[in-house]
């Protein structure tokens, strides 16, 4: 399987309706919300039609929300070996 | 002076609200740059179809991206886009096309692709025939 990674990065504001819905349509939240799709010829369509609008990356795998965040997250330098509840 | 009552051209002589006639250096170097970003995610769009049509005979990711001769893609609008006559790369472009469009009621035909509303979200690409 392989995925487009697509993100938005830029507005949508002043853009028609044509637009907006097909951006709307591929998933995209606000700007720079992230997207993975399988590729399809339909999809890769949609995403030529916003193609100034958007950055696309060609990956292996697609992302959870959770997985994404965790790629987010820094190093806290410490690791939480115990938890003690505090009354 | 800053702020609100700082002394500008527009601040000290009222309706001062111009455009100018080319684009400055800074602006030309943002609109080579986001010509360059539409070509990459063309490429990007030609990559995934091809390792799509490589993994459907059997190669697996990485193969099919390290492949050599790419799958041409089986979508008509993707083939199109990918002809220089019809969507040419930046580094194919001539500067006069980078900057400046063909417009009618201009001397000469041609004016600044700034002046053309919604400029940093469109591909202004090609002229018309002739021109």
């Amino acid at each position: 399987m392989v995925f487009y990674k697509a993100t938005l990065v830029r507005s949508l504001i002043g853009m028609p309706k044509v637009t907006r819905e097909i951006v709307k349509t591929l998933g995209f939240g606000k700007r720079g919300s992230v997207i993975y799709r399988e590729v399809t010829p339909a999809i890769t369509g949609s995403l030529l039609k916003v193609k100034e609008l958007v950055k696309v990356e060609v990956t292996e795998q697609a992302l959870s929300k959770e997985m994404q965040r965790e790629l987010r997250k820094s190093n806290p330098g410490f690791t939480v070996e115990k938890r003690e509840r505090v009354l | 002076m800053f702020g609100a009552f700082r002394t500008t051209n527009s601040l000290l002589s009222g309706l001062l609200w111009k455009v100018p006639w080319r684009l400055s250096a800074p602006q030309k170097r943002r609109q080579r740059q986001r010509l360059r970003d539409v070509d990459n995610v063309i490429k990007q769009l030609t990559l995934g179809l091809h390792v799509m049509r490589s993994q459907a005979k059997g190669l697996t990711f990485e193969e099919s991206m390290a492949a050599k001769k790419m799958y041409k893609p089986r979508s008509e609008a993707m083939r199109l886009i990918n002809k220089p006559s019809l969507f040419p790369k930046e580094n194919q472009m001539s500067s006069k096309d980078k900057y400046t469009v063909f417009s009618k009621n201009d001397n000469g035909y041609r004016k600044g692709v700034h002046k053309v509303p919604k400029w940093t979200k469109l591909s202004l690409r090609r002229n018309p025939k002739f021109f």
